[in-house]
């Protein structure tokens, strides 16, 4: 069984990947939050049943644990930690200028926001959505155009 | 100016080649599943078991009393604190642990999940609350009566009499005082462990919530 979920998860492993980014500012609090989810889909994996979709799965155990995580809180006091942060900033620098202005906008979102606009990003229906949310079809739908209008204006401060 | 339709092409187009930096192997997943986990369930059993253990260190410390202090009135007090303190605890911890067992995985919808790890959590704190405060009285009245008796036992306080109405109306004083005080300390503490974490999951449920009241 652990080979199959390593392989599962080797497979799928963009889905976690996409998750952190989303959520996470730093690569530490990312590889936190990477190997939280590797645990707990872990744990899940025995309920797993084949017919349900892999990627709906996955999305809905990743979310939750993300939301519902305790994060480390990142207080800046001394000038290593600064200067730590100024690095990992460099290192973005070879992402994307859009891509980049697209999280930076999405930090300013809430969790439940954060999970809306990446299922929505990944071109997800509104259906599928809401099963992994459990808010109604309809729901996402208003809350989507209120994410749009949100990132709208972030996205014109960034630019 | 960027349009949200945009947006979509942005993210296929490109996370791709972002995230795909970050894959790793199969050998570094598979190590991934001996590492502990930092949810708040685990965390909040690590912390149950920290105090269980501290618990026994301390039934432990008064269990030793006796091989320092070879009186028979010493062994029988220890004996008396060892069995009233160790049942009520014990009933305590049992009810902790059992609520602990019922918390789930989260293989629900974010919603369902949400709602579900707060009133589980809300009921752990409340048994954690509450029943630390019961217990208060319970062991600061046997910690008062104890520290007297003993004293009395060694050759102190040798007009004192330990079971004079006057002497239990004063270690039962003591003992409210104990609640009284610890009623806002027990309340900062399980703020400070959960009670923000909580209040952040609520918030998150009331957006999720929110279809129901727009």
């Amino acid at each position: 069984m652990e080979q199959q979920f390593v392989q599962t998860i080797n497979q799928h492993q963009g889905i976690l990947h996409k998750v952190c980014r989303i959520y996470c500012n730093n690569v530490t609090e990312r590889e936190d939050l990477f190997q939280e989810m590797v645990l707990q889909l872990w744990k899940a994996f025995p309920s797993f049943r084949s017919e349900a979709k892999i990627s709906t799965w996955m999305y809905r155990i990743a979310l939750n644990t993300a939301i519902s995580g305790l994060r480390k809180k990142k207080i800046l006091t001394t000038e290593l930690e600064k200067v730590s942060f100024q690095l990992e900033d460099k290192k973005e620098v070879s992402i994307d200028e859009d891509l980049q202005h697209l999280y930076k906008a999405i930090e300013h979102l809430s969790d439940v926001e954060k999970s809306i606009v990446l299922l929505y990003l990944e071109d997800k229906a509104y259906e599928e959505i809401a099963e992994i949310t459990g808010i109604t079809a309809n729901y996402v739908a208003v809350k989507m155009s209120r994410i749009k209008e949100k990132l709208k204006t972030l996205i014109k401060v960034y630019q | 100016m960027i349009e949200l339709e945009d947006l979509k092409n942005i993210w296929s187009n490109k996370i791709e080649n972002d995230i795909g930096q970050q894959a790793i192997e199969q050998e570094k997943i598979r190590a991934l599943l001996n590492k502990k986990s930092t949810n708040i369930i685990d965390h909040v059993r690590k912390n149950l078991l920290i105090e269980i253990i501290m618990f026994f260190v301390c039934l432990l410390l008064i269990a030793c009393v006796p091989i320092y202090f070879h009186y028979k009135e010493v062994t029988i007090l220890c004996v008396i604190v060892i069995m009233v303190v160790f049942v009520p605890y014990l009933i305590y911890y049992i009810k902790k642990y059992n609520e602990l067992k019922k918390f789930f995985s989260y293989n629900q919808d974010i919603k369902s999940s949400l709602q579900l790890l707060i009133t589980q959590l809300e009921k752990y704190l409340s048994i954690y609350f509450w029943g630390s405060l019961l217990l208060t009285p319970i062991s600061g009245f046997l910690s008062g009566f104890a520290v007297l008796y003993e004293m009395k036992a060694l050759g102190f306080l040798l007009y004192f009499d330990v079971f004079s109405s006057a002497t239990l109306s004063m270690i039962l004083s003591f003992a409210l005082l104990l609640t009284l005080l610890s009623y806002p300390i027990m309340k900062w503490y399980i703020r400070k462990l959960y009670g923000q974490h909580l209040e952040k999951l609520k918030d998150c449920l009331k957006e999720l919530n929110a279809d129901f009241t727009d």
